[in-house]
């Protein structure tokens, strides 16, 4: 796999455009807030059961730094969330960035657990659906898939809490520790997105079975069966690699709601408590982790596209 | 005899929605009274699906509860349908160009899911259906943009467009009367599949607390409200998921027979 001089520009590119997703975000952040109904450093008083005067109300304005005008405060937040400091929340003093750190390491831990399992059920309905394309049973897998599409995750998280927990006495609510934490919001989102992706990873199979390579293949005398496991199967698995990223950035966005279900103090807590809780430096914090981390799954999915066009193309060349 | 099946299959999903979103001119009784004698009362001629924890009418509250879900989804898209496609149409470069800048750009703001930038602007501002409707547009806008002038980009560059040219069409004739056409299949199956989603995370939104407004019925509030109830009554955590199901499933359906319909173009 060499990198062409083009490929690492392509590389670049990308990196940049992380970038620049992060600064538009972080400025929609600060213009949302700005626009948002209930200020800061008023709930900040009530908070604190301080009267509200317009005394006290300008002298904590002028403490939050919220009466510089808004490319102001911008730019003296950007200047410091470069060097790692995003300030102390509002509400309990806490340092944002270690509060963050901890919610994400919450999340990321779901997100991964939910692309592992998802990655070996695509597999396993993917291949199930080729082996029954012809049948009535391969319709009725597909058909069902394409129902699954459409069962909201969260829909599963309360169900799981509602009947296998509480009903059934089977695992708890909150007190989990280790892997079980997790383990059961990861799965509430499985079968959405393997419902979505087996389909795909299919007619992805289909298709590489009926290419040239693949008659080659069967005029050597190989078994369909070898043909499909050595050959067919590595190629459409490379070719849904960048879905499966995006699919990555997709649970990312998922998680937030599902966290709440379970409890978990996730980003998902994070955003919820912060716009509770009027505290923007949270807020701005969390949005920005949340752009970087989405952006990034996304440049990764292009820049793998990239990568396994350009090396398809060559060997396409060369035989 | 194949013209008027392909007919009923797309009109079964679209009569559903439009039923599932116009359903509350035909309610029974008033979503909002509450009987609280009645709580939990059993399917009767009054409440054909019974009543709520509060002894509201069910099915009124999920007739009054398409409206907010399907009628927010639907009115933003045909928002997103319009402008996103004449703003696409605006910005798409027909002079060979190729704006790096600009690429990057749009690449920068449609790197994030539509759902993220609903989640961002839902979480700063609260939900009620404003803020909503505002939300899903601008979301799902960047990504129309997009859509619409890589398509039209690549359609411009094809022979019919090119002969169009030479035989003196304007710039906007060739984007309107020739491209437009078709591209929209497209665009309205992106906009549908993203209707699907919409719904799910609308429900979402509301199910975990961030409802559309003290009164506002919607379908994922319907189902929170059940849930801490779910001992007493099971089957009304059935009925809303089933209207989201269904709801969600429809559009995906859509979605699905537009894809099939350009296949076969």
């Amino acid at each position: 796999m060499n990198l062409t001089r083009g490929t690492i520009v392509f590389i670049l590119r990308k990196i940049l455009e992380v970038i620049l997703t992060v600064l538009i975000v972080t400025v929609i952040s600060f213009v949302l807030v700005q626009l948002s109904p209930v200020d800061a450093a008023e709930a900040y008083l009530q908070r604190n059961q301080t009267p509200i005067t317009s005394e006290t109300l300008e002298k904590t304005r002028s403490e939050m730094g919220l009466n510089e005008p808004l490319p102001v405060q911008y730019i003296n937040w950007l200047s410091k969330a470069v060097t790692g400091d995003f300030g102390r929340s509002f509400v309990n003093n806490k340092d944002v960035l270690q509060t963050e750190m901890s919610a994400f390491a919450f999340t990321i831990k779901i997100i991964l657990l939910a692309g592992i399992f998802e990655a070996v059920l695509i597999i396993l309905v993917g291949s199930l659906c080729y082996v029954c394309r012809n049948r009535i049973s391969g319709h009725i897998i597909s058909a069902l898939c394409f129902a699954m599409i459409s069962i909201p995750p969260f829909f599963l998280a309360s169900e799981y809490l509602d009947i296998i927990v509480v009903k059934m006495g089977i695992g708890s609510v909150v007190g989990n520790a280790g892997i079980m934490r997790y383990l059961p919001a990861a799965l509430s989102f499985v079968p959405g997105t393997a419902a979505f992706f087996a389909p795909l990873l299919a007619t992805n199979i289909t298709y590489q079975m009926s290419l040239d390579s693949a008659d080659y293949a069967r005029y050597r005398g190989l078994s369909e069966k070898r043909i499909l496991f050595r050959y067919a199967m590595p190629a459409a698995l490379i070719s849904i690699i960048p879905s499966f990223f995006q699919m990555l950035a997709l649970n990312l966005a998922g998680a937030i709601v599902i966290e709440q279900v379970f409890s978990i103090p996730g980003m998902g807590y994070l955003i919820m408590s912060g716009v509770t809780d009027r505290d923007p430096p949270v807020i701005h914090a969390t949005i920005l982790l949340l752009a970087i981390c989405l952006s990034l799954f996304n440049i990764s999915a292009d820049v793998i596209r990239r990568i396994i066009s350009h090396n398809t193309d060559l060997s396409m060349v060369h035989t | 005899m194949k013209l008027s099946k392909k007919i009923i299959s797309i009109a079964i999903p679209i009569i559903i929605l439009i039923s599932l979103s116009f359903g509350f001119i035909f309610k029974p009784n008033d979503p909002h009274k509450t009987h609280i004698l009645e709580k939990y009362a059993a399917a009767s001629e009054t409440y054909p699906l019974g009543t709520d924890a509060l002894g509201r009418c069910e099915l009124s509250r999920l007739l009054e509860g398409g409206k907010a879900t399907i009628g927010i989804v639907v009115l933003g898209a045909a928002i997103v349908l319009v402008l996103g496609t004449a703003l696409g149409l605006l910005f798409a470069r027909t002079n060979g160009r190729s704006g790096v800048l600009s690429d990057s750009f749009l690449n920068a703001i449609t790197a994030i899911p539509p759902v993220a930038y609903l989640i961002i602007m839902i979480g700063i501002w609260g939900n009620s259906v404003p803020t909503m409707i505002t939300a899903l547009t601008v979301s799902l806008i960047l990504r129309i943009i997009k859509l619409v002038m890589t398509l039209a980009e690549e359609e411009y560059r094809k022979a019919y467009a090119r002969c169009a040219f030479a035989s003196g069409a304007s710039h906007f004739r060739i984007l309107t009367v020739h491209i437009l056409p078709v591209i929209l299949p497209e665009i309205v199956q992106y906009l549908c599949l993203s209707c699907s989603d919409m719904i799910l995370a609308i429900s979402g939104f509301s199910f975990i607390g961030l409802n559309l407004g003290t009164n506002v019925i919607d379908w994922g509030y319907m189902l929170s409200e059940a849930r801490t109830n779910f001992d007493m009554r099971p089957e009304l955590l059935f009925f809303p998921i089933l209207l989201i199901f269904i709801s969600s499933l429809c559009f995906n359906i859509l979605g699905r027979l537009i894809e099939r319909g350009k296949a076969k173009c």
